[in-house]
């Protein structure tokens, strides 16, 4: 993954909320732009490094990236709390802040001509809320997940982080010792409600989401994904009923959540690569 | 207090390295190169290094992060990462961050197998007189068996079916870490890699301890293998392994820890 053939430039964007920090890869005012949108606890490399390698071969072939990190993560600063993994608002309002910060710094900076979004998991349905809200048509979704489906998020997750520290001595030197935190386990693994955060923005949230009826969405899944067959009908729906224009689905064999893999995640880069370089 | 963000050459490859360096208003003459930990640990660790690199930055001291080859932001497909060349670009950067700042004095800051390897960065180099290590790996091969174990777990959970972790890239066989693929020369270092058999010696070495239920023989031998060369000190500090969560997590507890050390010892 050398940069002998294309151009990579760190970049800052500073405002008096935020300060965002990312690597803009690919030629100058290129055809196409790809901004890779982390999820909420994410970074702009992306899990396994994902992001930055999907850049670099977008970048071979001519089509420009901006990774770029999320406020109240990574190397980001924000003046707000960080993003609420549980409520489909916060994250929709967040999110579009965030965007509007990037989308403005791309169109002031440079002429890069179609604009394409991808994020994964829970910034997947954020980025269509945006994309319908700004007029952005394309949008590259890896393992999104759906509205009734974040709420549940963080309890998968915060078991899967548990699981590793079952084959750790210290996790049972504790259990011995009476020094596990029971109360904190219970309260991550079987977390039965969201915490709801009163917002005032929560006013300006799209009530009824904008109407914009050019979306054209490319999802990628991971068959061995928890609720994978349920995300996939969800987003199949989605289409049916008119919510996007066209939807072009993908399933890798044998791959999680986040494509934990070298040869699931060569995989992923091969196909969003594919699709973003069609027409 | 102001951060730049460059892309430099390292010397041994030519590649571009993704350098990320936290200038303060005033500076103290002091400095520090932040070593990341490795596979997913680094993504988890970047908040808790940025807000650390700010905390020191906004107290006078210039702080350099930067990512390995073949990680991060740096230049290189991932199974091309060399823990060998990761130290030598670490050194040429302390280097670098010493006369770029006219700096009189440069530490480091280790976090994880980023610990182990600054003590290696400091073994031939004269800079960086002060390590502060934060959970150090100390044994490559215990932490080699935890990686193994880890992503055997992840596999059997996820019912994986998975017929060998080897992969094939460009005719070489690596091992293929959950999208971290490793070569064998990197898995020969790790199983090599044991902290307390290093000959650094005359460093300042304040050893940072998050989870105080890792093996505490690990760390007695860090200890004795250390301290009698080197001004020795462990430090309890209570917070959350930041670099195995999946969450966002506080870690204004250990950024404030690595202050105190820093402010007292330079």
């Amino acid at each position: 993954m050398e940069t002998a053939t294309y151009s990579a430039t760190a970049i800052q964007i500073q405002t008096p909320e935020a300060r965002l920090f990312g690597v803009l890869r690919g030629p100058e005012n290129a055809k196409k732009i790809v901004v890779f949108v982390p999820a909420n606890t994410g970074t702009r490399i992306g899990p396994q490094r994902i992001f930055t390698e999907m850049a670099h071969d977008l970048a071979t072939n001519g089509v420009a990236s901006l990774c770029v990190d999320i406020p109240g993560n990574s190397d980001a600063t924000d003046a707000q709390p960080p993003l609420a993994n549980h409520w489909r608002e916060t994250n929709i309002i967040q999110y579009r802040k965030y965007l509007d910060l990037v989308k403005e710094y791309l169109e002031a900076n440079f002429r890069f001509g179609e604009l394409i979004l991808a994020s994964i998991s829970v910034g997947g349905h954020a980025i269509v809320e945006y994309g319908r809200l700004r007029k952005i048509s394309r949008m590259v979704l890896l393992s999104p997940l759906h509205y009734g489906q974040e709420e549940a998020v963080v309890n998968t997750k915060n078991l899967q982080a548990y699981y590793h520290k079952l084959f750790r001595p210290e996790t049972w030197q504790k259990l011995i010792r009476f020094e596990l935190n029971w109360g904190r386990i219970y309260r991550n693994t079987f977390r039965l409600q969201a915490k709801k955060q009163h917002v005032k923005q929560m006013e300006e949230v799209v009530a009824a989401p904008a109407s914009f009826d050019q979306l054209r969405l490319f999802c990628v899944f991971g068959e061995r994904d928890a609720d994978f067959a349920d995300v996939l009908a969800y987003w199949k729906s989605f289409h049916e009923k008119g919510e996007c224009k066209t939807l072009d689905c993908e399933i890798v064999e044998g791959a999680d959540h986040s494509f934990f893999g070298y040869k699931f995640k060569q995989e992923v880069i091969r196909m969003v690569t594919k699709w973003v370089m069609e027409k | 207090m102001s951060e730049q963000l460059d892309f430099m050459k390292s010397p041994g490859t030519g590649r571009s390295l993704f350098v990320h360096t936290h200038i303060p208003k005033q500076g103290n003459g002091c400095g520090y190169l932040m070593l990341n930990p490795a596979f997913d640990e680094k993504k988890r660790s970047q908040k808790f290094q940025a807000e650390t690199g700010r905390m020191l930055a906004e107290r006078g001291f210039t702080v350099l992060r930067f990512d390995y080859q073949g990680s991060g932001d740096s230049d290189g497909a991932t199974h091309t990462m060399d823990w060998d060349q990761n130290v030598a670009d670490a050194q040429y950067l302390s280097r670098m961050l010493k006369e770029r700042f006219q700096l009189s004095k440069i530490g480091l800051i280790g976090i994880r197998i980023g610990a182990d390897l600054a003590i290696q960065v400091a073994e031939s180099d004269a800079i960086g007189k002060h390590i502060i290590m934060v959970q150090p790996v100390i044994s490559g091969k215990r932490y080699l068996t935890e990686q193994r174990l880890r992503r055997k777990t992840f596999q059997v959970l996820h019912k994986m079916e998975v017929e060998t972790d080897l992969v094939d890239i460009d005719g070489h066989q690596y091992e293929d870490f959950q999208g971290y693929p490793l070569s064998n020369k990197s898995l020969t270092f790790l199983v090599q890699l044991d902290t307390g058999k290093t000959t650094v010696r005359g460093k300042k070495l304040d050893v940072i301890r998050v989870n105080e239920f890792t093996s505490k023989k690990l760390y007695q031998k860090l200890k004795e293998g250390l301290s009698e060369a080197n001004q020795f000190k462990e430090i309890k500090i209570s917070g959350p392994e930041f670099w195995a969560s999946m969450d966002s997590v506080d870690t204004a507890a250990i950024s404030t820890g690595i202050l105190e050390i820093a402010t007292t010892s330079n």
